[in-house]
């Protein structure tokens, strides 16, 4: 070892000591971050579910509000972490008004609440309260994750009440990514009537484990390692506590709702089966009509591209548009790219198709250049009969 | 000796500078510390508390760089010292320091020290969190360090980049072997786990007190665990089914002795209670064997892992050793381990025995919420199954509720509608 190398070495370790001591005092006054950083106003409640409504400050604003429905695990305001990477407020700039469905935690007490009262009841009811509030018979809908199952569901039984469906990185073939996400091959094999009727509801710190385990050294130990290279950084340490403070924010899963979404979607597929009825209704997705924005992560691990693009092809709507983005699951919320194409890209979606009933005929969406350069697969569904 | 170079006065120099900053931030942040306490130091009752002593190990350190730092030694060192390990055992040495064995030691004594401090004086938040989470990974990127500091110190044509010698590599990698098993203990935990231990200890205590009625149903359990080292000894070379075979032997021994004992017939007054008792101790038996074959199995894959690291580490060649080569040895470890886990996680194997783990822990729980119920009967207070009635009275009420409100709505609609609408008779 030459001389200079045993300097660099002492200087190493005393680098890192320096970063680590500065990280701590960094910590120290950081006790809590704030969560979801555009204003909002609670305009809508039931039990535990609360409807958020956020107001574009733009002069001109789309007639028909846009429903955002995000999934159970975890929590929507991952879509507005942080200023400068904020959906929402990127949404709101363009002149989307936005409602937004904050489903609470659940307690004890809802271990029986099932995925009709989800479906059919709060989502159901929060899709009225919008289209009374706005005086629009049809809202949008963006369905997000498990919530974007839940919207395909909701669109494919009340089609007359949704102008326009966008789903992002939604599941809907869920045996299309066994091999592919580690999450499709474990759910399935899990015995949901056991841990519903042992726990109630399923704990949020159970799932979180199985997230963890998708990539252990990465999530365990290397992160905060490099974390720890970043720690004097009193910026950038809050965007990590942010999304920290985010990904361990898992409200527990309602025990009903577990028990049907694992046994009839995860394991027997139900749904692209044309199996799957909710309420004694069954759900037929080719009664979805309304245009469809089917947007999806190349490299998401956690619901693979395979599940989420067979909707493209399952729905009975003429003008479907399908956008893969070269990131992964939560990449489609918060990265640079998702903030500088997805944002606008559906919000131009969702204004083209804002005046009139039927889809702007054979029309190809405004994509940025930059979405259609960087490796998207796109397909502009044109059926034969509209030719 | 060799007289100070000019390059050697400038690292001492900036080396001097930069404990000063280190020192005058540590007291700062002492000071913050104390004055963010909520209650004062007196009142929580630790009398004497000053910076100093939550800096100890840090000072100790210091202390000891500074003794082991005198400049006339600084020339020497190149040729001391081919890795960073014997680096620092040697200064340690020369300074007359003991305990401190290696840049993780110290570091776990440092931040352990920081972490109860934080801990105790300055309660939650999620600062706070996420600072143990740090800590709690970066004593498993230290003890990484230490192992590549171990094995680059194992031989000094490593550090040179020079080729080893076919007997060099076996010597290598068998000392590889041993140093990667106390690595992964320190993240899986070791083989057996303590709670099997524990169970070890309570089966084997009664034949040890000579009860002759305890030997006879343990004794065939006792006599298969003769087979325990045989798969150890395979388990430590990577070999997965020998984990399956662990868990296997565990639970056929458990259910042909305890587990037989623990599902017999009970007889007299308190029956019901003793069988609840008996079940959910049978669960624990089946829980803590699923649970055991659950992680010798992550212990085969950390070996299996170890292997592969090894032959990319014979493959890497650095030029000399600097604190680049180890963070890239950093990276090739966690990387490689990434890369085998991802791929041991998708096998049959492995979902089969995280499954097992999972129901094995919910039937115990079970058992203890039924014997817990059983209990709670003879009393006022309301049991699991009591209060999962009542959830459920409350969800239907609030589900009829839900519809009744539905339905007033709709009524209200359909009258305005009739109110609205020319008469008829108009």
């Amino acid at each position: 070892m030459s001389e200079n190398t045993l300097g660099a070495m002492l200087k190493e370790v005393a680098r890192v000591e320096e970063k680590l001591l500065k990280g701590y005092q960094n910590l120290l006054e950081i006790r809590d971050v704030e969560t979801g950083v555009t204003p909002a106003e609670v305009v809508y409640q039931e039990d535990k579910v609360k409807l958020l409504h956020y107001k574009p400050e733009v002069p001109d604003v789309c007639p028909v509000p846009l429903l955002v429905v995000y999934a159970l695990v975890n929590r929507q305001y991952m879509m507005d972490i942080e200023e400068g990477l904020s959906l929402f407020r990127k949404l709101l700039g363009k002149g989307i008004e936005l409602y937004v469905i904050d489903w609470g935690y659940p307690t004890k007490i809802d271990r029986y609440l099932t995925m009709e009262d989800h479906i059919l009841g709060y989502l159901s009811n929060c899709v009225d309260f919008v289209r009374e509030r706005s005086g629009n018979e049809k809202i949008n809908m963006l369905g997000i994750c498990q919530g974007g199952s839940f919207s395909v569901i909701y669109a494919a039984l009340f089609p007359e009440k949704v102008k326009n469906l966008a789903a992002m990185v939604a599941p809907i073939d869920f045996h299309a990514g066994r091999g592919k996400g580690l999450l499709m091959d474990w759910i399935p094999l899990l015995n949901p009537d056991l841990m519903v009727d042992v726990m109630g509801n399923v704990p949020g710190e159970f799932l979180n484990l199985g997230f963890l385990w998708l990539k252990p050294f990465a999530l365990i130990v290397d992160k905060y390692v490099g974390l720890a290279e970043r720690l004097d950084n009193a910026t950038t340490l809050k965007s990590f506590l942010r999304m920290e403070n985010w990904i361990f924010d898992s409200p527990d899963q309602a025990g009903e709702t577990f028990r049907k979404y694992v046994k009839e979607l995860f394991r027997d597929n139900q749904l692209i089966k044309g199996e799957f009825t909710l309420g004694g209704r069954k759900v037929d997705l080719k009664k979805i009509t309304m245009p469809v924005l089917n947007m999806f992560g190349e490299q998401d691990h956690l619901v693979p591209p395979e599940c989420s693009r067979p909707l493209s092809d399952l729905v009975g709507s003429q003008d479907v548009t399908t956008i893969c983005y070269p990131v992964g699951h939560i990449g489609m919320y918060v990265s640079s790219k998702a903030q500088k194409e997805m944002a606008p890209t559906l919000a131009q979606w969702l204004l083209d198709r804002a005046g009139t009933e039927s889809p702007p005929a054979a029309e190809a969406p405004r994509v940025p250049k930059a979405a259609a350069k960087a490796k998207t697969a796109r397909s502009q569904k044109k059926r034969k009969q509209k030719k | 000796m060799a007289e100070k170079t000019a390059a050697q006065m400038d690292f001492l120099q900036e080396w001097v500078e930069m404990q000063e900053k280190l020192w005058k931030g540590s007291m700062a942040m002492g000071q913050k510390m104390l004055s963010s306490t909520p209650f004062g130091l007196g009142e929580r009752g630790i009398s004497g508390f000053t910076p100093f002593d939550l800096f100890k190990g840090y000072f100790d350190l210091m202390s000891f760089w500074s003794k082991a730092m005198p400049p006339a030694s600084v020339p020497e060192m190149p040729s001391m010292f081919p890795g960073f390990k014997e680096f620092y055992d040697t200064w340690m040495k020369s300074a007359g320091v003991k305990g401190l064995a290696g840049p993780g030691t110290w570091y776990e004594e440092f931040t352990e020290r920081l972490k109860k401090t934080f801990g105790e004086k300055v309660g939650d938040g999620l600062g706070l969190t996420v600072f143990k989470r740090i800590t709690s990974s970066a004593e498993i990127y230290f003890e990484v360090l230490d192992f590549w500091a171990k094995v680059l110190s194992a031989s000094p044509d490593i550090a040179a980049g020079k080729p080893l010698p076919e007997e060099k590599v076996k010597e290598l990698h068998d000392q590889w072997m041993r140093n990667y098993r106390s690595l992964m203990a320190s993240l899986w935990g070791s083989a057996p786990s303590a709670e099997m231990q524990d169970l070890f200890k309570a089966l084997s205590g009664p034949p040890e007190a000579g009860a002759e009625s305890a030997w006879a149903v343990l004794a065939p359990m006792v006599t298969s665990m003769s087979q325990v080292p045989g798969i150890f000894q395979r388990l430590v070379k990577g070999d997965k089914a020998a984990a399956a075979e662990l868990g296997g032997l565990f639970a056929k021994n458990y259910e042909e002795t305890m587990g037989k004992a623990l599902l017999a017939p009970t007889i007299g007054y308190f029956r019901e209670f003793q069988e609840g008792v008996n079940k959910a101790i049978y669960a624990y038996g089946q829980y803590t064997n699923a649970k055991t074959a659950f992680l010798a199995f992550l212990q085969s894959t950390g070996i299996a892992a170890a292997e592969k690291v090894f032959q990319r580490f014979i493959e890497f060649k650095p030029k000399e050793i600097t604190p680049e080569t180890y963070k890239e040895l950093y990276k090739l470890w966690c990387n490689t381990n990434e890369e085998v886990y991802q791929e041991v996680s998708r096998s049959q194997e492995f979902v089969a025995l995280a499954k097992r783990m999972v129901e094995q822990g919910l039937v115990f729980r079970k058992e203890l919420d039924e014997m817990s119920d059983h209990v709670l009967k003879f009393t006022n207070f309301p049991s699991k199954k009591d209060m999962d009635e009542i959830y459920l009275a409350i969800y239907e009420t609030r589900r009829d509720l839900r519809e009744a409100r539905r339905r007033v709505t709709e009524l209200e609609k359909q009258v305005a509608r009739q109110k609205g609408a020319p008469n008829p008779s108009e």
